[in-house]
């Protein structure tokens, strides 16, 4: 008799197995599922299926498979969310997917396993005063991916008020931001500063627009990282930005950093595009730069270098020409 | 006591979006619907009001409108740091006639304003104009409409302003105006923005009747069919000891207009690059001293005035 409840409840978990697949299953209530959902008329006593989806990110999350996904079904607020797992959170133009910051916390952030892929799209983050925070932060794992996403607002003083932050804690990890808007944050608009020791990020940003932020997109080397940064810049605009637009930097010049910004948009910032301390290269291409009180500066044993073919005039102090390399 | 804590507590929760105010008091984010929304809501989740001028005036600064399905939500008047967001339910539309704006920013000099998926459209009776910022710290318009009014955007106060993936059409007189007055201090970036059929101008600044400096870029845009008899693409000008013009454009298409690119004025100076100057009565005009300069790899060709090749600057 025992054995066969138990064999009934093995072939029901199978089944239910089976049928998480095809996503049509109803599993047991507060199992994890492969796709959960969020509403903005969900509840978080429910298991985030598709008939009783959940209220918030977090609970979503937190009753998400490793390697599923939540889906957005409507547009409202979801609150803020720390992510732990390979996990996509996805709204597709159902309207706005928000979560508002306040109180010196973070909007969405990532404390993944070394082999975590996180993706974020189509979601917006707005610090709401109140003590502001940080929009999103990536602490560890593998890898982000930013897409459709819009981050703004984020007031607080430092460390807060930074819309993205890609800090990861060492070894390789890989940071993706397309077609997402970061403006009017007190620091970064996009912040890419690992802090692991010895650790290689590579970053690629494209059509991005960072606006009004204190430093439109940063990529910064800390002294005790060591390790390499790699970044790649192309379709972005920084402008509005009230110290630099493009800031590239390796503090004590530890971190070998090197970035190419190409087809991009440097405008009306108090710095456009900045290379600062040994072991950065800031490779220049096909670029706007004026409006700016500096268009472009180089500055302690940095290079910055440009393809020749760079837009550059109108800038408040001199519009000289950086040293250049040949297009191939 | 009851009240302070329970104020306390909502704010604490305000993060998490899950704290159901008060009735008719300001939140943090409101939501507007067509469907189900009245005015005589709070504009909460569940109870959405009906127009964006109330759920603005039920929002606290830093918040945020939310658009729940698609519909009218009527003119608004925009005093506070505020987002309104339409991320792709159906259309958001504001209607505008009798000659008023359809958006119109009235802000405070810090405030922040952000418009995102907004279609506003002039429906005759008078017209009138689309998106004017008369006052505040900054407007950033994404992926908006703006079509058949007067002028379809008006920047008029001092600022910072990012229009980007942003159509402008059948304006009767400007696409896009920035026209400012007193003492001003404009920076302004469009990229990936187009505008066609104006009657008058796709993109003008005007600095004639303020002092101080304008400085705007364009990128990755499109100015073409501005119709009138004087039309222009894309236009900066201003007089003698009036504001400062600098004006950058690249990667863009000036095209089907009287002039593609004009300058006016010798505060003026405009710089283009990587651009298609097509099917223009003029390719440009520099006039009053104006400065305006090609970087030497435009595409300028089948425009009526046989095409001449502006001075040319150095690319870097």
């Amino acid at each position: 008799l025992h054995l066969e409840i138990a064999m009934t409840r093995i072939i029901s978990t199978l089944t239910a197995t089976v049928l998480l697949l095809a996503l049509i299953g109803a599993p047991p209530a507060q199992a994890q599922l492969a796709r959960t959902f969020v509403s903005s008329s969900g509840s978080d006593l429910n298991n985030c299926d598709r008939l009783t989806p959940c209220r918030t990110f977090q609970h979503a999350h937190d009753q998400t498979l490793a390697n599923g996904e939540t889906t957005v079904l409507d547009p409202g607020g979801y609150g803020a969310v720390t992510i732990n797992r390979t996990i996509s959170i996805i709204n597709d133009g159902v309207g706005e997917a928000g979560t508002l910051v306040s109180g010196g916390v973070n909007g969405i952030t990532i404390n993944g396993a070394m082999t975590d892929v996180v993706n974020l799209r189509g979601l917006t983050v707005k610090g709401i005063g109140f003590g502001g925070g940080n929009g999103i932060v990536f602490n560890s794992g593998k890898s982000l991916s930013v897409e459709n996403c819009a981050i703004r607002n984020l007031t607080g003083a430092l460390p807060l008020g930074n819309g993205l932050i890609f800090a990861p804690n060492g070894g390789l990890s890989i940071l993706s931001v397309t077609n997402t808007f970061a403006a009017d944050n007190a620091a970064s608009g996009i912040l890419v500063q690992p802090v692991g020791i010895g650790g290689f990020v590579n970053a690629l940003i494209t059509r991005v627009q960072a606006h009004n932020n204190q430093d439109g997109i940063a990529i910064a080397g800390l002294a005790a990282s060591g390790g390499a940064l790699s970044a790649t810049i192309t379709d972005s605009v920084a402008d509005g930005n009230s110290n630099t637009g493009f800031s590239n930097a390796s503090i004590g010049g530890a971190t070998i950093t090197n970035v190419m910004l190409i087809r991009s948009v440097a405008a009306n910032n108090l710095l456009g595009v900045t290379s600062v301390n040994a072991n950065v290269t800031v490779r220049v291409g096909r670029t706007m730069i004026t409006g700016n009180n500096t268009g472009w500066s180089a500055t302690g044993s940095a290079v910055l270098n440009s393809f020749g073919d760079n837009f550059i005039d109108g800038n408040a102090f001199g519009n000289g020409a950086p040293p250049g390399i040949v297009k191939k | 006591m009851n009240k302070l804590t329970t104020f306390l507590t909502c704010l604490g929760l305000l993060a998490l979006e899950l704290c159901a105010a008060p009735a008719q008091a300001q939140i943090a984010r409101t939501f507007v619907s067509a469907a189900s929304g009245s005015d005589l809501n709070n504009c909460d989740r569940p109870t959405p009001c009906r127009t964006f001028q109330h759920a603005h005036d039920k929002t606290l600064a830093n918040g945020e409108i939310t658009v729940l399905d698609p519909g009218g939500y009527g003119a608004v008047t925009i005093n506070r740091t505020i987002s309104i967001i339409n991320d792709g339910v159906g259309e958001a539309g504001v209607l505008v006639s009798g000659g008023a704006t359809g958006i119109l920013i009235t802000a405070g000099a810090s405030d922040k304003v952000s418009l995102r998926g907004l279609t506003v459209k002039g429906i005759g009776f008078g017209s009138g104009n689309g998106i004017r910022f008369s006052t505040g710290g900054s407007l950033t318009i994404e992926n908006c409409v703006v079509r058949n009014l007067i002028d379809g955007i008006q920047l008029f106060g001092s600022g910072n302003f990012s229009v980007s993936d942003t159509l402008v059409t059948d304006n009767s007189n400007a696409g896009i105006g920035i026209q400012p007055f007193g003492s001003t201090s404009i920076r302004a970036a469009f990229n990936r923005v187009e505008i066609y059929n104006s009657g008058n101008s796709g993109l003008i600044i005007n600095g004639g009747g303020a002092t101080g400096i304008i400085t705007a870029t364009v990128s990755d845009s499109v100015a073409a069919h501005a119709s009138g008899g004087g039309s222009v693409a894309f236009a900066a000008q201003s007089v003698a000891g009036q504001a400062t013009v600098f004006f950058m454009v690249v990667r863009s298409v000036a095209a089907y207009s009287g002039t593609g690119m004009y300058a006016n004025g010798n505060p003026v100076s405009l710089r283009f690059g990587d651009s298609t100057v097509t099917g223009n009565g003029n390719t440009w005009q520099a006039v009053n001293g104006a400065f305006l300069r090609s970087y030497g790899d435009n595409y300028i060709a089948v425009n009526g005035d046989g095409n001449p090749a502006p001075i040319a600057i150095s690319e870097k």
